[in-house]
């Protein structure tokens, strides 16, 4: 097959496959047909099928996250429209946000060395609380394999909003702005979308908590990652 | 005085239907036009929409390049995209962009998130063979972390955090 004639099948393939599985997940609700994991083994399932390979997908993909940074930077909407509990709530958010993120990086990197895991995929791993944009570009930043922390972040994602309310439950965590902002700060935009169906005011605090963890783990991730990972050595 | 009442109540249900009937008649004969130019003004609506969220874009595209621009010049080791979304948070803030004038455009590019992540997801199809043999020490170092994370963070608010007023204002 020609090159253009392979970029838009794999594009074609992607739009498609996002569309249904979307479809799927909003019918079933249902975390584990998350869109992105559903969509990911698809498509990678298809393109063995068809014989194409791995770089022949990378003109497609830049084509598709051409709007990844402008969609990130609109992230901002959200966490401006939420600015009043932000201003009403700043002391227990951020107490919650930078304890725990710092706690939720320490011990991943600490439980992924101990697990004597493979550097690479130590770094991948650390940074998968923050959402998906932003862990990625700590990925780059670390030099680490950013596809890996993309399907490790969805992956946290899953298990925060699967075992995540039933953990706060069992450990009695019931102040709604805790539990709101516990689900945030782990398990970003899946935790945030589970949580929401607890409450309005548990989903609107995992939303700001989810923005400000990913604030917080871009400034710090980058210096407090290395230092971790040494530090174990 | 009741016959001469009920004369005239009658009189006034049957002009009133004449009159919903007239109504109805002149809608009936205005549709063909009507659903033409409501059909009109439709795509002019979703042009201008389609137009309206691509200068909005442009605008969230502008603060992303500004961002990277900014980020390379001082040589930070800050991901571009969170640069941005505080330059915008703090455009907003200040009133220097009003909300409407990226609303729309962060509305689709926010909703429809998750889908730029496939594709960078899709490269694992090159290192998946790295994952396979850890796969199942990785999901216990997600587990591992996350509870901690949300233990921490949860168990901190519920110890020292607002207590009995918890209604969003």
């Amino acid at each position: 097959m020609h090159d253009g004639a392979v970029t838009a099948f794999v594009i074609a393939v992607t739009v498609v496959a996002y569309a249904a599985s979307r479809e799927l997940f909003l019918r079933t609700q249902v975390t584990l047909l998350n869109p992105v994991c559903v969509s990911t083994i698809t498509i990678i399932l298809v393109l063995l099928a068809c014989g194409i390979r791995g770089d022949q997908y990378q003109p497609g993909r830049e084509l598709m996250t051409l709007l990844l940074g402008p969609a990130t930077v609109a992230l901002a909407v959200p966490l401006y429209r939420h600015r009043r509990l932000l201003v009403t709530y700043w002391t227990s958010i951020t107490l919650g946000v930078v304890c725990g993120s710092v706690a939720a990086i320490a011990t991943a990197v600490l439980f992924a060395r101990w697990a004597s895991l493979d550097r690479m995929l130590v770094l991948a791993v650390a940074p998968k609380s923050a959402m998906t944009p932003i862990a990625i570009d700590i990925a780059r930043i670390l030099g680490t394999n950013m596809s890996i922390t993309a399907v490790l972040v969805v992956c946290t994602g899953m298990v925060g909003a699967m075992v995540g309310p039933r953990v706060l439950t069992a450990l009695r965590i019931s102040n709604p702005i805790a539990r709101g902002v516990a689900i945030g700060t782990t398990s970003h935009a899946t935790g945030t979308a589970a949580i929401l169906h607890e409450g309005e005011t548990q989903g609107a605090m995992s939303a700001v908590a989810m923005a400000l963890t990913a604030i917080f783990t871009a400034f710090v991730g980058p210096f407090l990652i290395p230092w971790l990972v040494v530090l174990g050595e | 005085m009741a016959n001469a009442g009920a004369r005239s109540a009658v009189i006034g249900r049957i002009s009133r239907a004449s009159g919903i009937n007239l109504l109805l008649l002149c809608r009936e004969r205005e549709t063909d036009v009507g659903a033409v130019r409501a059909r009109l003004r439709g795509s002019m609506l979703a042009a201008k929409t389609l137009v309206t969220i691509g200068g909005q874009v442009g605008l969230l595209w502008a603060i992303f390049g500004v961002s990277n621009v900014v980020v390379t010049r001082l040589h930070l080791r800050v991901p571009g995209n969170i640069v941005g979304m505080l330059l915008l948070l703090a455009l907003l803030s200040i009133g220097v962009v009003q909300e409407r004038w990226v609303a729309a455009a962060a509305g689709v590019l926010t909703k429809h998130l998750a889908f730029f992540f496939i594709p960078i997801a899709v490269g694992l199809m090159d290192c998946g063979g790295l994952l396979w043999p850890v796969g199942h020490r990785l999901l216990l170092a997600i587990v591992v972390s996350s509870v901690a994370g949300m233990v921490v963070s949860g168990g901190l608010i519920q110890l020292f955090g607002p207590r009995g007023r918890w209604e969003m204002r």
